[in-house]
């Protein structure tokens, strides 16, 4: 009973997150200064025209029954068309995610295989010469923004060595090794950035894991050190990295924007920013929606996830 | 993006509790860091509010013939591709960096407080209201809503800072709201109360002034995240509009002659790499503080 009540709870929330989401994005172009008449007509056009194209639109309907409609469109994927290609949105945009999601996908995994070993070794290490080179990496590390970490990458691999392109997507269709010369760089930027919150994470989880109990009984059996790090420690040190990992979602996706525009991308983020700089306010409305509504489902999924991964949490929900 | 910060200065805290042994040899090497974190940060912004009166050529200024030159005499840090002078660029670009830092950070603040301690007082309906559309701000994804908001609130400094400022709010509502929680049930407010003082006595003078150190220092962190999201904007070029510089703008400029003239973009970044190390640097030492105080208690 309890745990139907605690689901319906959620879904209640979820719903009305969903909703507010919504709203916000359609009041985007909807109440503030600048109708979308005026943006697609320019600035010199008559009252006469903006009249008609609103009429046209359906702009001088009432808010709430506008808001309806475009809510009940956008729920069956209708996002509209584009201002200026006259292109369907919502297929612009399934087009365009892959190259998004690859990107972040392969840059958590980066992240990763950078922070997990040194994060255990920082730990393992805690105090002496490495620990505080790491941290102290690390700390500096988290001072530098995306597009600093991705011009300083493209200077040093794409311009004086010369080994991977600064920009030119490949996609999936040319081979997978074109694809990932291609996706390198602008992975290892996204990484860049979010490693060193991994690695403080794993570090300090880890440290505190090592002074438990259970440790000190394993090194007394005599284990070897690297099978208490991997089998004993990693394990109940890793549910801190989880939860950093689901709160930086948000972190990753504007990291995410920056780079496709950075590195020309062909992804939703430098569509996001095509459609800004081309005023094609539809278009902007579709992918604030479908990225702000995504965000939304992968922080539930990350809640669940947490469930599942740690026992406690479970019991705590079914008491 | 807040939210993140938030939980990476938490977990700064964890790495630094197991600090205390080592102590000894780093004492001073740390004292040294922080000096000079302090140093910078005082250097920057007196240069960027000094910068009308310093004798540096206009930011706007262009020099066609010096145009993607390294450092001379004329130009000290070199001039961009429009031979407009990088350093006076760099200072001018100080002043938005800092407007934004100033402006955003205090609008969260403010309407951050105001919503954390009310929540923290009052329940019902009010409380309901406000921490829902604290959750529904919290929902989209804070760069995303930054660029929105500018986007259609249109590209200038102050509307910027306003954006980031919104943005802020339900972070700074949270850590308001936790601090002021305990406080609410404390001795001193029960007597306060009971004494008939009123509730804006109460929430002003009683519990305002006991969670300050921790808001005040919370404002620190999220300044260097908002001097990141203003470069990330403006190197988008939906910040900061153009003559103005910014150093997101200066870098995006710099992207484009990035083989042949490094500097461009090297300068700016490496002033914005500094700062916001130093404010970092800043909030860590005034974070341990806080919270050795609250051990304390």
């Amino acid at each position: 009973m309890r745990v139907l009540r605690e689901i319906l709870t959620r879904a209640t929330h979820l719903v009305g997150v969903l909703l507010f989401v919504s709203a916000v994005t359609f009041s985007l172009t909807n109440l503030l200064p600048g109708t979308m008449a005026e943006a697609m007509l320019g600035e010199q056009a008559s009252k006469e025209d903006l009249a008609r194209l609103e009429r046209q639109m359906g702009l001088d309907r009432p808010l709430p029954e506008r808001f309806g409609k475009w809510l009940l469109s956008a729920a069956q994927g209708d996002l509209g068309r584009s201002f200026a290609t006259s292109e369907r949105i919502g297929p612009a945009i399934a087009h365009r995610l892959p190259v998004s999601v690859e990107l972040v996908i392969l840059s958590q995994l980066m992240a990763l295989a950078l922070a997990v070993p040194l994060g255990v070794l920082a730990g393992y290490r805690e105090g002496k010469a490495v620990d505080r080179l790491l941290s102290s990496g690390a700390f500096a590390t988290l001072a530098l923004p995306h597009f600093v970490s991705g011009i300083i990458l493209i200077y040093i691999f794409a311009i004086q060595l010369r080994w991977l392109p600064a920009t030119g997507f490949q996609p999936l269709s040319e081979g997978l090794a074109q694809n990932l010369r291609s996706m390198l760089l602008p992975s290892l930027t996204l990484a860049l950035v979010e490693a060193p919150a991994y690695l403080r994470i794993i570090r300090s989880d880890l440290a505190t894991t090592l002074r438990e109990d259970f440790v000190m009984v394993a090194r007394a059996k005599g284990l070897p050190n690297w099978r208490i790090l991997l089998t004993h420690a990693l394990r109940p040190s890793s549910l801190g990295l989880v939860t950093v990992m689901g709160i930086n979602v948000g972190h990753l996706i504007g990291g995410a924007i920056v780079i496709e525009t950075l590195f020309a991308l062909p992804g939703l983020g430098s569509m996001l920013m095509e459609s800004i700089s081309r005023r094609d306010y539809v278009a902007v409305q579709g992918v604030v929606l479908v990225v702000s509504v995504g965000f939304v489902a992968v922080n539930v999924v990350v809640d669940l996830l947490y469930v599942v991964l740690d026992p406690r949490t479970r019991h705590h929900a079914r008491r | 993006m807040l939210a993140v910060d938030e939980t990476r200065a938490a977990h700064s805290a964890v790495a630094l509790e197991h600090e205390g042994t080592f102590r000894l040899p780093r004492v001073r090497l740390k004292h040294v860091g922080l000096a000079s974190a302090i140093a910078w940060v005082v250097f920057i912004a007196g240069a960027a509010i000094l910068a009308p009166l310093l004798p540096l050529k206009a930011p706007s200024a262009m020099d066609f013939v010096a145009a993607e030159q390294g450092p001379s005499l004329q130009h000290l840090f070199g001039a961009d591709v429009d031979g407009r002078d990088i350093l006076s660029r760099v200072i001018f670009g100080a002043r938005t960096s800092l407007t934004v830092a100033l402006i955003g950070p205090l609008f969260g603040l403010v309407l951050g407080s105001i919503f954390g301690i009310l929540t923290a007082y009052y329940a019902g309906v009010f409380r309901a209201v406000v921490l829902g559309l604290m959750d529904g701000i919290l929902a989209f994804p804070g760069f995303v809503l930054a660029l929105a908001l500018t986007t259609f609130l249109g590209a200038s400094v102050v509307n910027v800072a306003i954006a980031l400022g919104i943005l802020s709010v339900p972070a700074f509502a949270r850590v308001a709201r936790a601090n002021a929680l305990p406080l609410v049930g404390r001795e001193f407010v029960l007597a306060a109360k009971t004494a008939g003082a009123g509730d804006f006595y109460i929430l002003t003078r009683e519990i305002l002034p006991n969670m300050g150190a921790q808001l005040l220092t919370y404002a620190l962190t999220v300044m260097s995240v908002m001097i990141v999201i203003e470069g990330g904007l403006s190197f988008l070029g939906v910040g900061v509009p153009p003559p103005i510089p910014s150093w997101g703008n200066m870098i995006a400029d710099g992207r484009e002659a990035l083989e042949r003239a490094p500097h461009i973009a090297a300068i700016p970044a490496f002033a914005l790499f500094l700062t916001v190390l130093s404010v970092n640097v800043i909030g860590d030492h005034l974070r341990r503080r806080v919270e050795v105080r609250e051990g304390a208690l």
